[in-house]
This record gives structure tokens, C-alpha cells and sequence, in this order.
């Protein structure tokens, strides 16, 4: 269903469009909150919470991008109220940084003005990858081409996109590593 | 606590200073130790999270819909309290925007789905909007909400306008009466008046509130609105005709003068006084309170001891909702209520549960209305 779509049906309080929106999103959102919290029953909470906002404040929200970066950044925010609970902080982005280069959440999160600079850390990492590579990584997790789509734009099979895929992951790991005694070495 | 102090924690080890700050942390509470150990195990592959979405569903689904506390009933015990105490006052002041209710404007309807269709004499139709600025033709000039028909010669055919679910539309005929009509309805009437020794225009079906000129300055030309099963003649005067179910036709009268004409009878109606038509006979002329029937033109719908079904279908009009009741007693639960029309369906539906006598549920376009639960 067309995202906007999906909104104008929220905003008619669907519930079927909601349940579809809920079935879609519920578990990737999970998934990115636990990178923040590391307490499943915590992130679960938090995006069920952030759902029945939602349902409950259909009528005004003003969602300028889309639905998913509003849900995103709604669980991130929230992520990020319960590490303030526990008393952490994470004043480098780190958590963003990695989730960034490291899943397949893309830039659907991608929302806030501070959001720059991490992009720009985040765009240092990947420099220290071969070009190719490099451009591969980026048509796949910040433009969101898929397999095939990234092997017939870049004249390669697609297999060759999946291996170079895998092996900027591994790179990235490493540069994040790196990256995380950077902050404090 | 820094979390990068964490990642240090694992990967390299703290100094003395920070293993001091980390070890504060760490023994204050079991959560901030769930943490870091869930963290060593976890951090640096994806965890394999067994999510359970329709279990999570379920929990989401209780929910929503279900007030979290009591706020209403105080806030209605509140205005019950206020409504006493305020009571001669209250009745002082009526007018008829007095019980304004307390619906927080919303910017705009959700269900323009369709546009005006304006036929024109040559038969050539528009489809319009209200995002259209403007629209005009060799006759004809307006806008999205409104269109006005100027008098020119040698031109006598017939246009028509079509207003669908969720719309009103002002035009403003060749003699300059005014016309508002109501959603879902149409009117058809000739670009001139010249040609013929009365104005007669047709309101095919749906509703139209009708600020008629006066003959007198018009050659004395009566005006005329027909419809299926009546005739209204008018010498100048402010009227309003419903006209929504097939055989009834429902004419108020605000002022001036006004002649019903079915099959043979003519009625004279006075101000203030309603004629009900069904199927060519006249059921009978009351007085009414005027501006119960007209409020729909001044964008507001207003409801007064009238069964939910009756308001469904002034809302379905407005809404392009189809609606089911549960069961038939629901039908005929009355209320009370004014409402602005330019505001979402989803805040009517609210104030009306809010009463606690149904509950509503709104699938796509559909309504099911059902009894209220705790």
C-alpha cells in the first residue's frame, strides 16, 4: 500500500490499515530499539507505546517525510529516554553510527538536524573501503536499490553484489571498532 | 555514564578513573548490570530476537479505543455542574451558536474525493475543486465553493450542477437568487430567464437553501422550484428544501412568502412553517424551529432529539461512510449535538461515544455501530 495512503487511513482511525502498518513495522522496530537497550521486553514496550501514539494522535500528526522515518525516529527518541533511565548516555552517536552503517535500517531514521555529522562520521568509515565496494554499500543501504537493481546499475552479477556486500560489512565492523577507541584512545 | 565507556569496558579496559565511575554505575542498580551483560554478549552481532508480532497485536489491540482512566466522566460531571449553576444565564443567551460544542477545529475534511460537476447549456461538463481558483466560461464565473451565472442575451438552455458526498456549493442564478446546495444533491436551471414568463429552476434531489430575488424586481416573474412531487412558487422569500429520501419532500420556510403546489392544491406557507410531501400528498404543514433545518448552509450539522439513525444519515451524506447498526434498538437512540462540519468524522464519532450509549468502529468507509461497553 502507498505510504501516504496508509496515513489518510490511519487518520480515518482504519484499523486494518493500522494492524497492517503494526504487522510490518513491529518487529525491525523492535530489533532497532534493542541496539539501544539491549532489554527485548523494554523495546518491545516502547514500540507498542509508539504505536498506540500514533493511533491515538492520527489526526494530528504532521508527518512530513514518511510514516517509517516518523516511526523510527519516534522509537529512537524513546530508545534513547530509556537509556537516559539507566543513567547512559551516548553523547558520540554511537549507536546511531553503527546502526547506520550496520543495518538494514538505511536511512529511514535519518530525520533530525544533528544527524549531519554522524552522516559525515559515518561517510568517513566508509572511505577507508575499495571504491567499488564503496559504492556498492551505498546504493544498497543509503539508497535502498536492491541486488539486482545495484548488478545492473553497476554492470556486475549479482552475486558479485552479495559478496562485496558481505565483505564492506565485515570492513565496517572493523572500521567501527577502530572508530569506538578513536573516542576515547 | 558514557556508553562509549562501555564499549571501552569490552574491548580494551578502563583506567583507574574510569573503572571508578564504571563500577559506581554498574553496582547502583540490577538493570544497569542486565545491561552491560546483555550488551558484552550482544553488541557487535545482530541478536537473534524471537518476536512475536501477533501476540504484541493483541496487547496493542486491548488498547486502543479503551480510555486509560476516567477523565470524561469528571469532565462531564464538571459541565453538569457548570450547566446548573449557569442555568438562567444559559437560557439568556441562546442564539442560535449557543451551544457551540467543544470540538477542537481540524483543519480540513478528510473525504474530498470527487469534485462539482457543473454541466453547462452546450452540454459540455466541469469537474471542479475547491484548490480550483478559478473557473469561468462565456457565461459563467467562480470558483471551487462558488459560481455565479450572469445574464446574458440568446442564451436558453439548461445547465446543471452536481455537488457529491462531503460538499456544499454556493451559485448565485442570472436574476441573482442565491442558492446553497447540500451535499450529494443536484440542481438544474437555464442560463436565462428571458425566454419564459417565470424562473423555474429543478432541485432534482438532495437539498438546497433558496435567498430568492423578489418579483417585482424581476417582471414580475414568479420563481418556480420543482421537484418530483411539488411545486414551490415563490414571490421572494428565503426557503429551504430537503428532498434526500425519494418520495418526501420537506420544505421550511425562513421568510417571505412561499406557495406549495401538489397535484391540484396549493398551500400558502407563512414564515417558520415546514410542509412535509410524500408520494403527492401533503402529510402536513407545522411550525418549526426555523433554523434547525437550515444550520447545514452556515456549515454546521445540528441535531435535536434525533434518532442516531436519522444523524447517520445527515452524516453518511457529508462523509461517504456506509453504516451498520448491530442491532435496531441502537437506531433509535436520540441525541442532542451541534457540529461544525469541517472537522473530522473521527471527533464526531468521539463526543457521541463519549456519551457512553454506542460505540463505533470505523473500518475503511464503513461504520459499525454497536452497544457501549465498559
Amino acid at each position: 500500500m502507498e505510504p501516504n495512503l496508509i496515513l489518510e487511513r490511519l487518520k480515518m482511525q482504519d484499523k486494518k490499515a493500522f494492524q497492517q502498518v503494526f504487522e510490518t513495522f513491529y518487529p525491525p522496530l523492535v530489533a532497532y530499539s534493542y541496539k539501544f537497550t539491549y532489554n527485548q521486553a523494554v523495546s518491545e514496550d516502547l514500540v507498542q507505546e509508539s504505536f498506540i501514539y500514533i493511533w491515538e494522535n492520527s489526526s494530528k500528526l504532521k508527518i512530513k517525510k514518511s510514516l517509517q522515518a516518523y516511526l523510527f525516529t519516534m522509537v529512537r527518541n524513546r530508545s534513547l529516554n530509556y537509556l537516559k533511565k539507566i543513567n547512559l548516555t551516548d553523547s558520540h552517536h554511537l549507536i546511531d553510527i553503527s546502526n547506520f552503517l550496520t543495518e538494514d535500517f538505511q536511512e529511514k531514521m535519518f530525520f533530525e538536524k544533528d544527524m549531519g555529522a554522524l552522516k559525515q562520521k559515518a561517510e568517513e568509515i566508509l572511505q577507508c573501503l575499495p571504491e567499488k565496494m564503496q559504492e556498492i554499500f551505498k546504493l544498497k543501504i543509503m539508497h535502498g536499490f536492491s541486488y539486482k537493481e545495484i548488478a545492473d546499475e553497476m554492470g556486475v552479477s549479482v552475486n558479485t553484489v552479495k559478496t562485496q556486500l558481505k565483505r564492506a560489512r565485515f570492513k565496517i565492523e572493523s572500521a567501527l571498532t577502530i572508530l569506538y577507541f578513536l573516542f576515547f584512545c | 555514564m558514557e556508553y562509549s565507556l562501555l564499549i571501552k569496558k569490552l574491548k580494551k579496559g578502563l583506567d583507574p578513573e574510569e573503572e571508578k565511575q564504571f563500577q559506581e554505575w554498574y553496582s547502583s542498580s540490577s538493570e544497569h548490570r542486565d545491561y552491560f551483560k546483555n550488551l558484552k554478549r550482544n553488541f557487535q552481532d545482530s541478536p537473534n530476537l524471537e518476536i512475536n508480532t501477533s501476540k504484541a497485536w493483541t496487547k496493542v489491540d486491548k488498547k486502543i479505543f479503551k480510555p486509560k482512566n476516567n477523565y470524561w466522566r469528571y469532565a462531564v460531571a464538571a459541565v453538569l455542574v457548570l450547566g446548573f449553576l449557569s442555568f438562567p444565564i444559559y437560557y439568556l443567551l441562546k442564539t442560535p451558536m449557543e451551544d457551540e460544542n467543544r470540538i477542537v477545529e481540524i483543519n480540513e475534511l478528510e473525504s474530498h474525493s470527487k469534485g462539482i460537476i457543473f454541466k453547462d447549456q452546450d452540454g459540455k461538463s466541469v469537474t471542479f475543486s475547491e484548490s480550483d481558483s478559478i473557473i469561468s466560461g462565456k457565461y459563467y464565473q467562480g470558483n471551487g465553493s462558488q459560481l455565479k451565472i450572469s445574464d446574458i442575451d440568446q442564451s436558453v438552455g439548461t445547465n446543471s450542477i452536481i455537488v457529491p458526498t462531503g460538499k456544499q456549493f454556493n451559485l448565485e442564478l442570472s436574476d441573482g437568487t442565491k442558492v446553497t446546495l447540500n451535499a450529494k444533491s443536484k440542481l438544474e436551471f437555464p442560463t436565462s430567464f428571458d425566454q419564459s414568463d417565470h424562473r423555474k429552476v429543478k432541485l432534482i434531489y438532495g437539498e438546497a437553501y433558496f435567498e430568492v430575488t423578489p418579483a417585482i424586481e424581476n417582471n414580475n416573474k414568479r420563481f418556480i422550484v420543482e421537484n418530483l412531487n411539488q411545486s414551490i412558487e415563490v414571490i421572494g422569500t428565503s426557503f429551504n428544501i430537503e428532498n434526500y429520501k425519494k418520495e418526501e419532500v420537506v420544505t421550511t420556510l425562513v421568510e417571505g412568502e412561499i406557495n406549495l403546489l401538489h397535484g391540484n392544491n396549493k398551500i400558502v406557507m407563512a414564515p417558520g412553517q415546514q410542509s412535509v410531501v410524500n408520494k403527492q400528498n401533503l402529510e402536513g404543514v407545522r411550525d418549526v424551529e426555523v433554523y434547525d433545518y437550515v444550520a447545514w448552509k452556515d456549515g454546521m450539522f445540528l441535531f435535536k432529539d434525533k434518532p442516531l439513525e436519522d444523524i447517520f444519515n445527515v452524516l453518511s451524506r457529508w462523509y461517504d461512510v456506509e453504516v451498520e447498526f448491530e442491532e435496531k434498538a441502537l437506531q433509535e437512540i436520540k441525541f442532542n449535538g451541534r457540529f461544525k462540519q469541517k472537522q473530522k468524522l473521527q471527533n464526531i464519532l468521539h463526543i457521541i461515544e463519549n456519551t457512553k450509549r454506542a460505540r463505533f468502529e470505523l473500518d475503511g468507509n464503513k461504520i459499525k455501530v454497536m452497544q457501549y461497553q465498559e
